[in-house]
């Protein structure tokens, strides 16, 4: 059976018109980009220069990993997702127009650290290149994550776990060196790094070890979506 | 005819429960098929085993001729279904969880309303599916499910919990579906449901299927006491045998002037599961 794009938009476009009224949708959403602006004007200069890269990264991990795992979870507690299968929308269509949805919100709201930033014009494209491979990577573990649980109750905590995990290691290995040996071979360490110091860690190295993070976590996603599909 | 949906012999084993054995079954194309019994007694396993979301353990299930293990885009066209479960998008309008399907099978977007008038929604087009009672949110399901005209319709009791109204209104839309060609496949455990609505049933009982045909023939089979029952101008009644010995009396009673009514006591469909299982059809 062929993916059609036709079966893909209206996946998409019904996840649009459920965003507007989806309260943790546009709670994440917001989430690190108001705290970002609050810190922005509360705090001093030196305090900040570590926190926005870091809320920046944050949202690029958390927020992808959150609502893609959520979403899939929510519609198979609730049955819609079976309705859609059965109603001959492919397990892939599904998981592209959902993952299409959750790229487009991670990308609008990590746009919005570009004020934040203060990123200069000529870093423009590396912060953006830098945060879509990131937000990639985190789409492919909250899609992993979606297609191994059950329901809502099992997701939250262990996409909790993982995003805060991913998000917060960076921050721990800015203050010890042994979690730096390890966390190196993050992806979330590599978009932190280079978000932090644009202008000196935009580095082939650092790149690759996301585009390897990236293959890793398509690979293991299509191990499991080949074994599980989308049963519940 | 030819037979929308066909069963051979299909068995179906979950771990140490055999939830179907060596079921078989014909539905025509454009009757109503009644798939009577009570809970637990492999109903919706076989509605999942036709619709392709199970695969059977032994036996061959078709629907439109093709093995439900092989169904693909063309079958699924074909069929609706309204499902245990409502499955509806709980924040989005009528409207908005109609206009999704209508996209996914590339349907004008001003059917919608017509099934919406059809449904007698078309009031409540606005309104959230959350809001809706849930007598309004199965005739919405039914919506979703006859959206694209489906040839065949598989309906999960889909009158269960819901007001008599409401019911009568599936109930019409069902015969209307029929009406226009659609075969209708339907489980329920309400034996007057299926009485009155299905061309044939099959009563089902821990996976077996112990009677088969249509509502009418299968009660008359099973009228073994063969008694009418008189009711008299005066309100009181008598059950006599229906035999020769008792022609004499039944006709002295009408030149008496007595008889208001007499009618012969057949046993209905719940009193022939029991004599068939030991058990009830609720």
């Amino acid at each position: 059976m062929s993916l059609s794009l036709r079966r893909t938009l209206a996946v998409f476009y019904k996840e649009c018109k459920d965003a507007t009224k989806n309260k943790l949708i546009i709670m994440v959403f917001f989430m690190f980009p108001v705290l970002s602006f609050l810190f922005k004007y509360i705090m001093p200069e030196t305090e900040t220069r570590v926190a926005l890269p870091m809320f920046t990264n944050m949202n690029i991990i958390m927020v992808p990993i959150i609502l893609m795992s959520t979403i899939i979870a929510e519609e198979k507690e609730k049955g819609t997702l079976r309705v859609l299968i059965m109603s001959n929308v492919q397990p892939m269509e599904y998981l592209i127009g959902i993952g299409f949805f959750v790229f487009i919100i991670a990308v609008i709201s990590t746009a919005l650290f570009l004020i934040t930033n203060n990123i200069e014009t000529t870093y423009i494209f590396l912060f953006l290149a830098t945060s879509l491979s990131g937000i990639i990577c985190s789409i492919l573990i909250g899609a992993i994550i979606g297609l191994i649980t059950k329901n809502q109750m099992s997701t939250g905590p262990l996409s909790g776990i993982i995003a805060m995990v991913l998000g917060m290691v960076p921050m721990f290995a800015n203050m010890n060196n042994s979690i730096r040996n390890y966390s190196k071979y993050l992806y979330s360490q590599s978009v932190f790094d280079i978000l932090f110091r644009i202008k000196d860690e935009f580095t082939l190295e650092k790149f690759t070890v996301i585009g390897v993070n990236a293959l890793i976590f398509l690979i293991i996603f299509y191990f499991i979506y080949k074994r599980k599909k989308l049963a519940d | 005819m030819e037979n929308a949906i066909e069963i051979n012999n299909v068995s179906k084993q979950f771990d140490d429960v055999l939830a179907l054995s060596k079921v078989n079954l014909r539905v025509a194309n454009g009757e109503i098929f009644g798939l009577l019994g009570p809970s637990g007694a492999g109903k919706t396993t076989t509605i999942k085993i036709l619709t392709g979301q199970l695969k059977a353990t032994s036996g061959v299930a078709k629907i439109f001729n093709k093995n439900t293990e092989e169904l693909t885009d063309k079958e699924y066209s074909k069929i609706g279904m309204v499902l245990d479960y409502p499955g509806l998008y709980e924040r989005l309008s009528c409207y908005d969880n109609l206009i999704m399907f209508a996209q996914i099978y590339n349907i004008d977007k001003k059917h919608i309303y017509e099934v919406l008038e059809k449904v007698q929604l078309s009031d409540a087009i606005k309104k959230t599916a959350s809001s809706l009672s849930k007598g309004m949110k199965q005739r919405l399901v039914l919506a979703r499910a006859v959206l694209h005209s489906p040839e065949l319709l598989f309906l999960d009791e889909p009158t269960s919990g819901i007001d008599p109204a409401t019911a009568e209104k599936i109930h019409e839309l069902i015969f209307e579906l029929r009406n226009e060609g659609t075969t209708v496949f339907l489980t329920t455990h309400n034996m007057e449901e299926a009485t009155r609505m299905c061309d044939n049933i099959a009563l089902l009982n821990k996976g077996v299927v112990v009677e088969y045909g249509s509502p009418e023939d299968i009660c008359r089979q099973h009228n073994k006491e063969n008694k009418i029952t008189i009711t008299f101008r005066d309100k009181s009644t008598v059950t006599l045998k229906n035999n020769k010995e008792n022609a004499g009396i039944i006709s002295r009673y009408f030149e008496e002037d007595k008889v208001l009514a007499i009618h012969s006591s057949e046993p209905n469909l719940e009193t022939v599961f029991i004599e068939l299982t030991g058990r009830s059809l609720k």
